[in-house]
Formats: structure tokens, C-alpha cells, sequence
């Protein structure tokens, strides 16, 4: 979902009989990596209503397993149902049900941490993970969405979209992460021309400072790139070994296309978010 | 799922939304709004009224084709955060196991949380002494090295916020004056480490040091705990070395490197 257009549309809301619910959903997607934990005061806070507001609408939450309360200072983190349910949503991807054993294997051929990636709107949403002993993508996790502009995993889907598309999509500009971000629209059109020229992407340094990631497109039998393969890692690891990142990556994007599209079932790319 | 006591506490909108998101499982990952109705013996409008605020949130989708709904990627991403938390640090165990046992002092990794230092992990080392830093536990900053030590590099205004609140002298040794923390934290970032005897209990030293994530953060800490007379200033030199040492290695494994 757009955050620009949640945001639009929670704020009116919030006098409407449906508001409890609102806040309460707001409190659950005010967690992050950066934020695992949170007490009533900054619930409050962040959401814009009284403390004893927040206490309800959290002990109500947590009466569902959504939340738990470490003792004794009134903080909350993410409960079980939370997790449970992100399995079934995970479960939701079927095409990806074998690509496990792919991305074990580009990480163990790489040292890095290897990531399947979907688009949404203009960001990209990690659906697999395999972590490398590295541990360097701290904050990548599955179901984490990055900007897709300036990561690997995102420029392989965008490559293959028209470009009049990729215009609609960042209408109003592009966000910078770090001071090699692409910004312009026109750079950024520029680089994705070239990634569907060579069939893969690469990002130094441009969503995470130190951070280079490599990308691939994965298709569908249509021959839509519906989502991508990356890997991560720190630039001091990547950059002496590019090409052979860039050779393990695009093989394991083939095999996987080749896997997927080997299917009675094609993907819908409509249907995927 | 626990449930409270107290029902007057329970907001019946919110309970019924998680009762229908709970519905969906692998087995029945799409349903319609009939199905949920039934299930939950809840009105077709109520629950119609339920599921669009989900959807619109990002916690249902709908399936146009069928006009059922499935669970939504919010749920993927928040999923993500609940399983990440734990397994960010588990690697570091082993280092946390060779110190306590050398040393025989019980180590902990820390971070700062909510205004306190949280006791992420411990390993005993096989000391029986008895403290207070049981992982999942919370703890003041400004008495304990494994929290000034992190509260040290933090922002100004963060500094700022602990330190005007005001704080439990919990020993004679406890320093609760802004102006003295703030010449501490000074030092502990020249130093980078801390050390604070007797400031929590009398008779416990604790000695910390930072550790670096993959920005270059600290973000958390290394600390050894124990007896003040196990501490004198010889041992505290080599104890503070292997500490730097393992924190390292633990920054290393957050992908942080020096350069």
C-alpha cells in the first residue's frame, strides 16, 4: 500500500465509528526494525490519542496475541498472532514455495545474503531471505520494503516496465537514500535501459552507504519480470568480486524463471500484491 | 490466546478485526464475507464495515476475481520485525560464553530501550553471583556502564531527555546530578568505555564497552558484571581488552568493520 495514500485517507477517518480500529491497526505498523518495542506514553503519542485510549486499544490487541507486554514498564512488542499470520501471508507466495534451495545456494556460492524481491507501487517487498554468516543487511528482513530506485533487487523488476510507466510511478520525484541515489528521473531511465540491456542491476552504495547489492530479473511465462533475485553485501566483499557476483546471480535468476515457468500455472502479475 | 479479565478494557471493534484477520490460516487463506460472518457470529454489515478498514490498511486484500479476501503484506512486514529482533543478536552467544567463563563474571549483551538498558542476553559462566541483569530484564541508565556506555553516544537531545528526568540514587557511590553525568559521558566517549562501582549495588562493578553496527552506530553493549574486589585496576585493563576484543567480533557479525 502507498504510505502517501494511507495517509490521506487515515486522517479524515479518525472521527468515524470505525476509528478504534484505525489506531489500533496504526499502532501495529508504527513497529519497525529501527522500533521493535514501544511503551504506552509514545503510543499515545504517535497516535494521537489519550493514554488511556492507547491502553485499551493495546490491551485489546494483546487479548488477541497481536502485542505482548514486557514487565514491568508498560512496553509492548509484536505477539505471536503477528508472527502466525506472516507465515500464512508468506504461504500466499506458492511460486516461491521451491526457490529456498536457490537462494541457499547463491548465498553459500557468494558469502552474501541473498533476497526475492516484489514490487509494489515504487517500492520493493522481500519476500525469501537467506542470511550470510555477515549479518550485513541488519535491516532487511522479509517483508521489508525498500525504495525500489535505489536498490539492486528493485532496478531488475523497474528495468522491465515502459519507461512512459516508470514516468507515472515517480511523478513526483525520486527520493535520495545516500549522496549516489539516483534522483533524476532521467538518470534513472538512462540506468534502467542499460540494466535491460545487460540483463542485470547493481547498486554501489546507493540505498545504503557501504551496501552493494546485484540483482536479476525473474519472469513469468509471459516473459513479464514479475519480481527479482539479489544479493547483498558489504562494498569491500562485492566490489573485488563483481563479476562473479553478477555470473551467480544471473544463473540463479534462470533457474528459478526456468523452475517457475516450468509450471502448468503461470503467474499473475495483477494478482501478486 | 490469553484473555483479560477486565472487559470493560476491551475495544469490541479492534477484538472482532484480529478475531477475523486470526480466521485465515494456510488452509483457508481466502474467505468471503459470508464465510467470516458465519465463523464469527458476527452481521454480514458489521463485518463488511471490519474488513474494508483492514483492507484499507494493507491487512486484507481483495481477490477481484472471487471478491474474497486473503491476508494483506502488512502482516509479511510486521511478521518480518516480530522474528528479526531475536535473531539479530543470536549469534553472538558464544562470544558472551567464553568470556563469562574466563573471567568468571557473568557477561551481558545490552541495548537501550524506552529510556533503560535492557539485558538482551546473559551468559553466567558458571558464576552463582546474584544480579539483577536476568535477560528481558530493564535497568537505569545512568547507575550501570552497560547503559551510560551506550546512552554516551547518543544525540544531545536523547542525552539530554535521560538526564533532566530525575533519577534513583540506589547507593551512596550513585551520581544523580546532570552536570557530573554529562562530564562522564564526555569521558566515556574519549574513552570508550565505562565503568561504574558500586553506583547500582554496593559491592557490584560493571564494565562496558560499545559495539558498532553496520552504520557505524553504537547500538548496543558488551558488559561484564561482578564483584567490586574482583576488579582492581590491573584486571580492570585486561578485562576491558578481551572486552574490546569480543565487541569486535560482535560488531563484526552486525557487518560492521572498521576502516
Amino acid at each position: 500500500m502507498n504510505s502517501k495514500m494511507t495517509e490521506r485517507v487515515v486522517q479524515p477517518m479518525t472521527r468515524t465509528p470505525n476509528s478504534s480500529l484505525t489506531n489500533a491497526l496504526r499502532i501495529l505498523k508504527s513497529f519497525s526494525i529501527d522500533h521493535p518495542e514501544w511503551t504506552l506514553s509514545e503510543i499515545s503519542e504517535v497516535i494521537g490519542v489519550s493514554k488511556s485510549t492507547a491502553c485499551r486499544l493495546v490491551q485489546t490487541l494483546e487479548s488477541e496475541g497481536f502485542m505482548f507486554q514486557i514487565e514491568p514498564f508498560n512496553t509492548y512488542r509484536l505477539g505471536a498472532s503477528v508472527l502466525a499470520l506472516s507465515h500464512t501471508v508468506a504461504g500466499q507466495f506458492a511460486m516461491f514455495k521451491d526457490t529456498t534451495s536457490y537462494l541457499k545456494q547463491l548465498t553459500e556460492l557468494t558469502g552474501e545474503s541473498s533476497h526475492i524481491a516484489v514490487l509494489d507501487q515504487a517500492e520493493v517487498i522481500y519476500i525469501q531471505k537467506e542470511d550470510s554468516r555477515h549479518r550485513v543487511q541488519l535491516r532487511s528482513h522479509i517483508g521489508r520494503r525498500n525504495p525500489a530506485h535505489c536498490t539492486a533487487s528493485g532496478q531488475a523488476i523497474l528495468a522491465y516496465m515502459e519507461p512512459a510507466d516508470i514516468e507515472k510511478l515517480y511523478a513526483s520525484g525520486l527520493a535520495s537514500c545516500t549522496p549516489r541515489t539516483i534522483v533524476s528521473l532521467e538518470k534513472l531511465q538512462h540506468t534502467l535501459a542499460s540494466v535491460r540491456q545487460q540483463g542485470y542491476s547493481i547498486s554501489n552504495g546507493e540505498f545504503m552507504a557501504h551496501i552493494v547489492s546485484v540483482g536479476a530479473p525473474i519472469f513469468n511465462k509471459r516473459g513479464q519480470a514479475f519480481a527479482s533475485i539479489s544479493v547483498a553485501g558489504l562494498n569491500k566483499r562485492m566490489l573485488p568480486n563483481l563479476p562473479r557476483m553478477v555470473s551467480c546471480v544471473r544463473q540463479t535468476s534462470e533457474a528459478i524463471t526456468e523452475s517457475i515457468c516450468a509450471r502448468s500455472k503461470d503467474v499473475d502479475i495483477d494478482k501478486l500484491i | 490466546m490469553t484473555s483479560l479479565s477486565n472487559e470493560k478494557s476491551i475495544v469490541h471493534s479492534v477484538k472482532n478485526a484480529m478475531r477475523i484477520l486470526r480466521l485465515f490460516t494456510p488452509k483457508q487463506s481466502e474467505l468471503g464475507i459470508t464465510e467470516i460472518a458465519e465463523q464469527l457470529r458476527l452481521s454480514k454489515s458489521s463485518v463488511h464495515r471490519y474488513v474494508q478498514t483492514l483492507a484499507r490498511e494493507g491487512f486484507l486484500v481483495r481477490n477481484d476475481k472471487t471478491g474474497e479476501y486473503r491476508l494483506g503484506l502488512s502482516l509479511l512486514t510486521l511478521g518480518g520485525i516480530a522474528q528479526t529482533y531475536k535473531e539479530i543478536y543470536a549469534d553472538a552467544v558464544p562470544y558472551l560464553q567464553r568470556l563469562a567463563e574466563r573471567f568468571r563474571m557473568p557477561a551481558h549483551l545490552c541495548i537501550m530501550e524506552n529510556r533503560h538498558v535492557f539485558y538482551l542476553l546473559r551468559e553466567m559462566g558458571g558464576s552463582s553471583i546474584k544480579l539483577v541483569t536476568k535477560s528481558g530484564r530493564y535497568n537505569d541508565l545512568h547507575c550501570t556502564a552497560e547503559g551510560l556506555v551506550i546512552l554516551a553516544f547518543k544525540s544531545a537531545d536523547t542525552i539530554g531527555s535521560i538526564l533532566n528526568k530525575p533519577m534513583t540514587s540506589y547507593t551512596a557511590f550513585t551520581v544523580t546530578d546532570p552536570e557530573q553525568l554529562e562530564r562522564q559521558l564526555s569521558q566515556i566517549r574519549s574513552d570508550r568505555y565505562a565503568i561504574t562501582r558500586d553506583t547500582y549495588a554496593v559491592g557490584y562493578t560493571s564494565i562496558a564497552v560499545p559495539i558498532q553496527d553496520d552504520r557505524g552506530e553504537v547500538v548496543s553493549s558488551l558488559a561484564l558484571i561482578g564483584e567490586t574486589r574482583q576488579v582492581d585496576a590491573e584486571r580492570e585493563g585486561i578485562l576491558l581488552d578481551e572486552l574490546r576484543q569480543n565487541a569486535k567480533e560482535i560488531a563484526k557479525l552486525l557487518g560492521y568493520y572498521e576502516s
